[in-house]
């Protein structure tokens, strides 16, 4: 049979993916979506097969019998190898890339723990979307259908209506998709070397911000509302996309919390760009973030006021540098606070839980008596989260925004030897109060 | 443009109009690869990406690719089948092949930047 190496490689890694024993998760709600992410790639390894067979090899059996009628012999694997060995070798790398990713996802880099805290944006959001997190080389969201389906998309379509060169004979590969359906969801990468870095974990509230946008339509919703957002490019879709960019990142320093400013330095301190048709300069980025840090205040706790002030002693001169640098004209300042402001607006019309609201809720947690039976934790300082975390090593069932935003305010103390398991220790125990408080409230 | 998934997709339709082109130029015919390939040409294709920042390659090869792509493009939306002498679908094929090289030194560069070392 023409390709049966092919099939036999596909079958191989399919067998693996088959084999995976999901048991060794043991969160089931993150095993859940990742028994679904392991049936999207077999899925998708059997839509390979459907399209080399029905797509590749069919239409090459067509030349050979074209030649054969002309008195020509002709191979159909060299045929194939002839005009289809791009398709083949790609369909190769695809299957190798499926394997890949799924490995990446099953045996991560950042803890388990952490999609519990990603995925609760999304619960935030009153929303709900299978996610994985998946080890990568760069901060980036993908649709399972993105990942499995959409490069297959081109020979699926040709499939789909497939004439043989030549002659009127239709190759029906409607059955391409049939049975193997590609299911919803969604996958964060993170680049794998910074998995432990706890300042760039803010960097997936951005990523799960971009999945939110998309599926809840939130700049587009905005807009039409006969909103007029500034324009930083004259080039229409363009500026669609910058305007995007810094919308979300608005968005992810009002849910995350003032540090976000620290994370978005420091990752363009690693990763610095100039501006693309996709991202417009970091400075416009930084300086609407740097708005929101400046002119929020939260008055029942010290802990916004004290992240706040650590926040622009540790960037405040690097922000400093990263304005003057991009020549900031009194213009480009105005659009930017323009554009905060509307967008800042948006975000507090649509009532989400940001962390000021985060912030207000652990301050009134005393005061929540809904049941004898509710976990209370004591509502704790500025200083106490940080010396019980950084000094005493006591993991903290808190929100782990208000965990993060004191751990990054005090950097300067923090060990990834001594505190990296704390952090996810707290994370787990926030997860597991937050279930209790739930079912107690429901009962 | 350094989304994996992104790269393949375009790295097939690519292969496809050069499948086309090929039997276009050997048997004269007009296949389905030829037609689903001129009918992209046509289209306006999303290639943007939503990550948190632009990767180097896509700095570096941007310009390049889109140089390349906008010539073949081009050159597909005059493309009519029984106008076209097979010499011109062989220059065509040879952008094609130059287009296909430079996507594919992206996505290797991309795939070995994700191994772990």
């Amino acid at each position: 049979m023409p390709l049966d190496s092919v099939y036999d490689h596909i079958d191989f890694i399919m067998g693996q993916i088959k084999q995976w024993k999901s048991s060794s998760v043991p969160y089931p709600g993150i095993r859940k979506n990742l028994v679904l992410s392991a049936d999207n790639h077999v899925n998708g390894l059997s839509i390979i097969k459907n399209v080399l067979s029905k797509a590749i090899i069919k239409p090459a059996k067509g030349i050979q019998e074209r030649l054969e009628k002309e008195g020509k012999k002709a191979d159909v694997e060299d045929i194939i190898r002839r005009h289809w060995f791009r398709q083949v070798t790609e369909c190769y790398h695809v299957v190798e890339r499926f394997n890949f990713d799924f490995s990446n996802q099953i045996s991560p880099v950042l803890p388990f723990e952490t999609h519990y805290w990603i995925q609760s944006v999304f619960e935030n959001w009153k929303t709900y979307f299978p996610l994985v997190l998946e080890a990568s080389n760069q901060f980036v969201n993908h649709s399972f259908k993105e990942k499995i389906l959409d490069p297959l998309a081109p020979l699926i379509e040709v499939g789909l209506d497939y004439t043989i060169p030549g002659t009127l004979e239709k190759v029906n590969v409607s059955d391409v998709l049939e049975g193997f359906k590609v299911s919803s969801g969604y996958v964060i990468s993170y680049i794998r070397g910074e998995a432990k870095n706890v300042l760039l974990w803010p960097i997936l509230i951005h990523e799960a911000f971009h999945i939110i946008d998309r599926e809840k339509n939130l700049v587009g919703s905005l807009l039409g509302q006969d909103v007029k957002l500034p324009v930083f490019s004259e080039v229409k879709d363009i500026n669609s996309r910058w305007v995007q960019e810094i919308f979300i990142d608005i968005f992810s320093a009002k849910y995350f919390g003032p540090t976000y400013l620290i994370s978005l330095v420091n990752y363009f301190e690693r990763l610095p760009y100039v501006q693309t048709i996709d991202h417009p300069e970091m400075a416009l980025r930084i300086r609407a973030v740097q708005e929101y840090v400046t002119t929020t205040d939260v008055e029942y706790t010290d802990i916004f006021d004290k992240c706040k002030s650590h926040c622009f002693e540790i960037v405040g001169e690097k922000i400093k540098n990263f304005l003057a640098a991009a020549d900031f004209s009194v213009e480009k300042e105005e659009k930017i606070i323009e554009m905060y402001k509307i967008v800042s607006g948006w975000f507090d019309e649509l009532n989400p839980y940001s962390f000021r609201m985060a912030l207000k809720n652990y301050q009134l947690q005393k005061n929540d008596e809904k049941s004898e039976k509710t976990f209370v934790d004591p509502v704790y300082s500025f200083s106490e989260i940080a010396d019980l975390v950084l000094t005493n090593q006591v993991s903290l069932a808190i929100d782990p925004r208000i965990l993060l935003n004191v751990v990054m305010a005090q950097y300067q103390r923090y060990d990834p030897e001594k505190h990296f398991e704390i952090m996810t220790d707290s994370i787990l125990k926030w997860k597991i109060r937050r279930e209790w408080n739930k079912i107690v409230c429901c009962s | 443009m350094a989304s994996l998934p992104k790269l393949e997709r375009l790295l097939f339709v690519i292969s496809t109009g050069i499948t086309g082109l090929e039997i276009y130029r050997e048997y004269g015919v007009a296949s389905t690869e030829l037609k689903y390939f001129i009918g992209f040409c046509n289209e306006k294709q999303d290639l943007s990406v939503r990550a948190m920042g632009p990767s180097l390659l896509v700095q570096k090869y941007s310009q390049p690719i889109k140089e390349s792509y906008d010539h073949v493009i081009g050159e597909m939306q005059d493309f009519d089948a029984e106008k076209i002498s097979k010499e011109k679908a062989q220059k065509i094929l040879l952008e094609l092949d130059n287009l296909h090289d430079l996507i594919s030194r992206v996505y290797d560069l991309t795939r070995v930047t994700t191994m772990p070392f």
